[in-house]
């Protein structure tokens, strides 16, 4: 599978600035007023949006158009909460007021795709929308159906979003709200690298990578092995085969999807070779560069 | 050139609210369909203004109304069972698991909260299934592992991510699963949206008001087809694929149907057969006003009026609009009229003059002697569009 450039990127998160390229101290606790929707969304009525698509849009917004015509611009976007917070707000505007209470005009936003349905609109985005909600790994595996998008040749560029919002008081865990944009694209503008898929898959029941994992990272020039970087959630155990340079371990605490991703980042914008993988339960995605 | 890997459907389970299997959900659609369960939607009762209605799991399945797992561990098993008595045992492949759903297991966190209990998220994540579930399935799932939430085409996305993931060499089989149960949240929201019929779900009908949700969840298995062994067979090959997004609204469809005919024009295009070559076509068909005159409308323009069309089956009257697991079920009816050469009747007791397709009417055999083809088609909130073209085995 041949792979894909990356072009540009932006982020809107507390305590993310403009630099990527080092792995954020997320705050402890996040102030609720963190985030200026009339500032950040200039003619978006954005009263009505849930929080996780007022993110995405302004990362999008703030993620620089490279010009491609819209149907050839695909969206994968990634978001581990999904339409859990949505849900919760709305059940309990349901017990309180019945139907009448609930907005029409903020219904839509039940639906788990109702993110990505917004930055497609703006960004008009036809090739393809596609909204991945997996654990912790939605951000990654939205990169690589980005990618897959642009090698089956159903889009030329991929706008890649990993976005998250806050969920309820009492959930017992904690999510980074914000969101992340990549611009991936097939050919490559002036420095941006080549992303390749490395791998794909589950671990073995005990932690073990599997067998198709460790032959690819065998495979691996050294340069790139050498730089192996895993982000890895808290309490999964990974077992790293002997014989393979061992990787430098970033463990991310967070129970959504866009945390996982800007620890990456540092690693997705360094020009040098590297070998990204991360590890959630027993899924794995892993991406090798190629310049 | 590199050639693009073949992909088989090589097996399939259902359960819905017309029977507990494939065999069940195929047999309905030959018969009129069973109204929605007046009182299938639990509420908080508050106002009395909620609507209740839906198309329940079928009464043999009744224990997995609350119990999204399982209904997904069911469909799965139910089709890796078929895919081996077709000669394909995925416990010796690289074997991958995709879920498409809209909601997931909402209906956990819904039940906690009536229940006056907390709904911590690392319990009630609705789409913590795609972590649980190999675990419960007989074969090894050693492939990509993951959930596409593209609302009621979220089926078909993963289906198609599916075989991007295979012809990408990442898997040779593929599990895929579309699921939803019903949950009061969603009803109320489609119930806002004004997108229920109060009465029950008639696609195409002149009287339809709005779609009747359905619970329920299918399950195909997809193979690379050079991963075959001499003996084994498939129902069908997936031949076309043509995807789409209208970017025009977050829940109404672009009214020219312009990306609906893109995909679908693209489907034809990447299988290589003209309109006149198909032999029948699932729609999405969700009893929406507005959605079933856009996709007639679009229909007309690529197949022409209804009387030069390939007959339409509409399967939603009969099992409601199972949201994620709609394009999934439409796929299975597709497959199953191509292996068995037969198109059921479908129902609409009172077709829209306004909409020019030519729907099914009545039971008929489909012609021998050569390959059918059938196009299938799922169009979500979001404007997402998936058009599929299968091809049915040589006679």
């Amino acid at each position: 599978m041949s792979g894909a450039h990356l072009l540009t990127c932006a982020a809107v998160a507390p305590g993310v600035g403009e630099d990527l390229s080092r792995v954020p101290d997320f705050p402890p606790s996040v102030d609720p007023d963190w985030f200026d929707a009339a500032q950040r969304l200039p003619g978006v009525r954005h009263r009505y949006l849930n929080d996780t698509t007022r993110y995405a849009l302004a990362a999008a917004r703030q993620c620089a158009d490279v010009g491609v015509s819209p149907e050839r611009l695909a969206l994968c976007l990634g978001t581990s909460v999904g339409d859990a917070s949505v849900r919760h707000v709305f059940d309990h505007t349901l017990a309180r007021g019945g139907l009448d209470a609930l907005s029409t005009v903020s219904a839509p936003n039940i639906s788990a795709n109702i993110a990505a349905a917004h930055v497609a609109i703006d960004r008009q985005a036809h090739a393809l929308c596609s909204t991945v909600t997996s654990p912790f790994l939605a951000g990654f595996e939205a990169l690589m159906l980005g990618m897959q998008a642009i090698q089956t040749r159903r889009a030329d560029h991929a706008l890649v979003i990993a976005a998250e919002e806050a969920l309820p008081e009492g959930a017992g865990a904690a999510v980074l709200p914000g969101a992340i944009a990549l611009r991936l694209g097939r050919g490559a503008s002036g420095n941006g690298h080549r992303l390749q898929p490395l791998g794909w898959g589950r671990l073995d029941p005990h932690g073990q990578l599997s067998e198709r994992l460790i032959v690819a990272l065998a495979r691996a020039p050294s340069a790139h092995a050498e730089r192996t970087r895993l982000v890895v959630a808290a309490g999964t155990p990974v077992t790293w085969p002997k014989g393979l340079p061992f990787p430098e371990v970033l463990t991310c605490n967070d129970a959504g999807a866009l945390a996982p991703l800007l620890c990456a980042m540092p690693t997705l914008l360094d020009h040098r070779p590297f070998i990204l993988a991360a590890v959630y339960a027993h899924r794995y995605v892993a991406f090798i560069s190629d310049r | 050139m590199i050639r693009r890997r073949d992909v088989l459907l090589a097996g399939f389970g259902a359960c819905c609210a017309a029977g507990a299997d494939v065999d069940a959900f195929w047999q309905s659609l030959f018969r009129p369909p069973e109204g929605p369960d007046p009182e299938a939607v639990v509420d908080w009762g508050v106002d009395g203004r909620s609507w209740h209605h839906g198309h329940r799991l079928a009464d043999s399945a009744r224990h997995l109304r609350t119990d999204f797992d399982g209904l997904i561990a069911d469909v799965a098993q139910q089709a890796i069972d078929d895919a081996r008595r077709r000669g394909h045992a995925l416990d010796t492949m690289h074997t991958g698991l995709v879920l498409g759903t809209a909601a997931g297991n909402a209906g956990s966190a819904e039940q906690r909260r009536l229940d006056g209990m907390a709904a911590p998220f690392p319990v009630c994540n609705p789409y913590r299934a795609i972590d649980t579930l190999p675990s419960r399935l007989p074969v090894q799932v050693s492939g990509p592992a993951f959930v596409t939430a593209n609302a009621c085409s979220a089926g078909l996305y993963a289906l198609v991510h599916a075989v991007d993931v295979i012809r990408a060499g990442m898997a040779d089989a593929m599990i895929v699963i579309g699921a939803d149960l019903l949950s009061r949240v969603t009803q109320a929201g489609f119930q806002r949206m004004t997108a229920l019929d109060p009465q029950r779900c008639r696609p195409f009908d002149a009287r339809r008001q709005g779609t009747v949700l359905g619970e329920g969840a299918a399950a195909l298995i997809l193979v690379a087809d050079s991963g075959c062994a001499g003996s084994a067979s498939a129902a069908c090959r997936l031949s076309g694929i043509g995807m789409s997004c209208d970017a025009y609204h977050p829940t109404s469809p672009e009214p020219d149907g312009r990306d609906i005919s893109r995909a679908l024009r693209e489907a034809l295009r990447d299988a290589n057969i003209a309109p006149d070559g198909v032999d029948v076509i699932v729609p999405h068909g969700t009893g929406t006003p507005a959605n079933d005159r856009t996709e007639g409308d679009v229909l007309a323009s690529v197949f022409g009026q209804s009387a030069n069309m390939p007959p339409v089956l509409s399967i939603k009257a009969h099992i409601g609009h199972t949201a994620g697991a709609s394009g999934i079920f439409s796929v299975l009816a597709a497959a199953l009229a191509l292996a068995r050469r037969q198109i059921p009747a479908g129902y609409c007791e009172c077709a829209d003059p306004a909409i020019p397709i030519r729907l099914a009417g009545r039971d008929a055999p489909m012609a021998s002697g050569r390959p059918l083809w059938a196009v299938v088609s799922a169009c979500g909130f979001g404007g997402n569009n998936v058009s599929l073209v299968l091809q049915g085995g040589a006679p």
